[in-house]
């Protein structure tokens, strides 16, 4: 799997591999080599450039004939579960019996991944169970005080917008 | 390696509210520490320097490389014991740098009741050795102590860990070919003559080092022989005559100049390879574990924000992410190097049991370090959960904690309940090092549910001799129950009696870690090899 990364917010995959001289750039169907001499000359296809690079966290910053561009290398997983959240995440379900302290959302409201959904006391501890993405409340299904059984479906969550 | 992504609001309430809770808890574990290490009576810094003797803060700082970190272990030993009169113990232990070689030193504080061992004293020597041992780290000791505390010496003597361990301890590390240096600063009388007597190296210095099995007191009680302490046993007999010792030194600055000329003599030891890169600070700043740690240890808190604020660049591969959810496990690194972490999100069930017990014996096989993060109230407990075989998978966990070959780290991050413990690597299944978060607490069972079970069973008791309780006569039985309970499982009560290496303010943990993964890695990994674990 090649590398992802953004250009400009342009997305971009990309590989660099060994070469005999510096590395090979491997994008579609082609592969250039490419090499770093010292930290401002770049050799790329044989013709050298002067760059300027500064890194801020997990993004770097090239300038190269006189523009300068953003770069953001994605982490794969990151990338690819992004926008995966599937219907295994629509009901949230006990994760051990107990009983019900607090109600804090109600069917109909719109929830954000890591807001409580439900409060739970169990094995002397308190829990709150957190919604897994965004979305809607479709509804919750205990009221303060009453007893569940592991897996029981507390709340469940319908996509918003579509 | 993906990046946690944090979803603690650190604007909200509740996080201000852990926040100042918790950074007063870091207040008050630095005020005891710098009390115990610095505060001493009058008299005491005064006789000191009549002795013409440095305090041992200041022998420290003469010992190590400057600008080297120094992890001191069991700071609080016995702060609450012995009517809080022996401050660390009376001894001082740490993993430190000398001449470039990391070494345990262990020291003996004059300024405590002249170093007299109490019993904790003893066990805290004991611990350092082991620590020595564990890892095959080179250890310096500074002697000066007046010898066991006579009127506890029952608690101190006779049995496996008591005393005479130190002196096998010492012998074993010697056989390991792992070097010894002792540095006599007083008096080092009875069995404490052993310490250097049983050192590879160890120098004197004149004047104040003197080394016997009996002093003149003693030796005019069983033969009437008159002697001075410098015949006995002072620096010029015993490297000239006796050599007991081997370096006379002229001051104790001048002993600590030839005790790191020694050390830097000592071969380099090569580290065990493990997978290590170059080290990258967390990404979310360690001081949000002050907001994220909850007010009431009931309260249920995300492990996964925990581990964003410990390990290189808050990158973590959570291992099996939607089976047995109560138990995180996942790779990351601490200053480059890889471990393995187990973090409790909850009780231990069937299904987060084998999985622990799974993720350690791949982390075996891999030769990684493991890493436990506390916060674990028991394994579940019910009809359904013995029927599923809890204690049967339970066990699984136990074998494989017990029986893995890799370096293990525990930390109790808010609290350890029950067989909990067990599963989660506490004491008795010797980790390299074992911290304490100032709130944590550990017990065999929560101080409410204990005294739940106490107080019935004595109003049955009662009941059977035909008497009823008023409710107000079960708050009196109740109320001292708890309050005992409660002192006794507290972080303080722990380190006190040496179920730890120390406490750690939360935002240290990572430091303390990558000093202790360094030090355990002076010594081999064995190959993988278990127990039989019950199917």
């Amino acid at each position: 799997m090649q590398h992802l990364m953004t250009i400009d917010d342009e997305l971009y995959c990309v590989w660099l591999g060994r070469a005999r001289m510096g590395y090979a750039l491997h994008m579609q169907n082609s592969v250039w080599p490419v090499a770093l001499e010292g930290a401002s000359t770049l050799l790329f296809d044989g013709e050298r450039h002067c760059v300027t690079i500064a890194v801020d966290g997990d993004r770097v910053y090239v300038h190269l004939d006189g523009t300068a561009h953003e770069l953001v290398l994605h982490d794969p997983i990151a990338f690819h579960v992004a926008d995966a959240a599937g219907p295994a995440q629509d009901s949230v379900r006990a994760p051990m019996p107990g009983s019900v302290i607090a109600t804090p959302v109600a069917a109909g409201e719109t929830v954000a991944a890591g807001d409580t959904l439900i409060v739970i006391e169990s094995m002397k501890l308190e829990t709150a169970v957190k919604a897994p993405r965004d979305g809607i409340v479709e509804a919750v299904n205990f009221m303060v005080g009453q007893n569940f059984e592991r897996d029981a479906v507390l709340a469940t969550l319908v996509r918003s917008e579509e | 390696m993906g990046r946690i992504q944090s979803r603690i609001d650190i604007a909200s309430g509740s996080f201000c509210a852990n926040a100042a809770h918790n950074t007063a808890l870091a207040e008050e574990l630095r005020q005891r520490q710098h009390r115990a290490r610095y505060e001493r009576p009058q008299r005491d810094i005064d006789r000191l320097a009549r002795q013409n003797k440095m305090f041992l803060r200041d022998r420290l700082t003469a010992l190590l490389d400057p600008g080297t970190p120094f992890l001191e272990l069991s700071t609080l030993a016995a702060n609450m014991a012995y009517g809080g009169d022996a401050p660390s113990a009376g001894q001082m232990s740490g993993i430190g740098i000398v001449s470039g070689r990391e070494v345990v030193i262990h020291a003996d504080d004059a300024s405590v009741k002249g170093g007299a061992w109490y019993p904790l004293s003893v066990k805290k020597i004991v611990r350092a050795l082991d620590i020595a041992i564990e890892n095959r780290l080179p250890m310096v000791h500074l002697c000066d102590s007046a010898g066991g505390f006579l009127p506890l010496q029952r608690d101190l003597f006779a049995d496996r860990y008591f005393a005479g361990r130190i002196f096998r301890n010492q012998s074993i590390l010697s056989k390991m070919g792992v070097p010894q240096l002792s540095v006599v600063m007083g008096h080092c009388t009875a069995g404490g003559a052993y310490i250097p007597a049983l050192s590879d190296y160890s120098v004197i210095v004149r004047g104040t080092g003197a080394i016997f099995l009996a002093g003149p007191p003693l030796v005019k009680a069983a033969t009437g022989e008159q002697v001075t302490i410098e015949e006995l046993g002072g620096a010029d007999m015993h490297t000239t005559i006796s050599g007991t010792a081997d370096y006379p030194a002229a001051s104790e600055a001048h002993a600590l100049a030839l005790a790191r000329e020694i050390v830097g003599s000592w071969t380099l030891p090569e580290k065990t390879m493990i997978d290590r890169i170059e080290p990258e600070e967390p990404y979310y700043d360690a001081s949000d574990l002050y907001g994220i740690l909850p007010r009431d240890s009931r309260t249920a808190f995300d492990m996964r924000e925990l581990i964003a604020r410990i390990v290189d660049g808050s990158r973590f591969h959570e291992y099996q992410p939607a089976y047995g959810t109560s138990l995180v496990c996942g790779y990351a690194r601490i200053w480059g190097m890889k471990v393995g972490i187990l973090a409790n999100n909850g009780v231990l069930f069937n299904d987060s049991s084998l999985k622990g017990a799974h993720f350690i014996q791949l982390c075996d096989k891999n030769r990684t370090p493991l890493l436990f993060l506390q916060n674990i109230t028991g394994f579940m407990v019910g009809r359904e959960y013995e029927r599923r075989g809890i204690s049967k998978d339970g066990a699984k966990l136990i074998m494989a904690v017990s029986g893995a070959s890799v370096p293990k780290f525990t930390i109790n991050c808010n609290g350890a309940f029950g067989a909990g413990v067990y599963g989660m690597s506490g004491r008795a299944f010797d980790p390299r090092f074992m911290f304490t978060w100032p709130g944590a607490q550990t017990s065999v069972m929560g101080a409410e549910q204990a005294v739940d079970v106490l107080s019935n069973i004595k109003v049955k008791q009662l009941e059977r001799e035909g008497r009823h309780l008023a409710s107000e006569e079960i708050a009196a039985i109740r109320e001292p129950v708890l309050e005992d309970y409660k002192r006794e499982q507290s972080a303080y009560y722990a380190t006190s009696e040496l179920w730890d290496d120390g406490i750690l303010d939360p935002i240290d943990t990572r430091n303390a870690l990558g000093i202790c993964l360094s030090a355990a890695l002076n010594a081999p990994i064995e190959n993988p090899h278990y127990g039989v674990f019950r199917l």
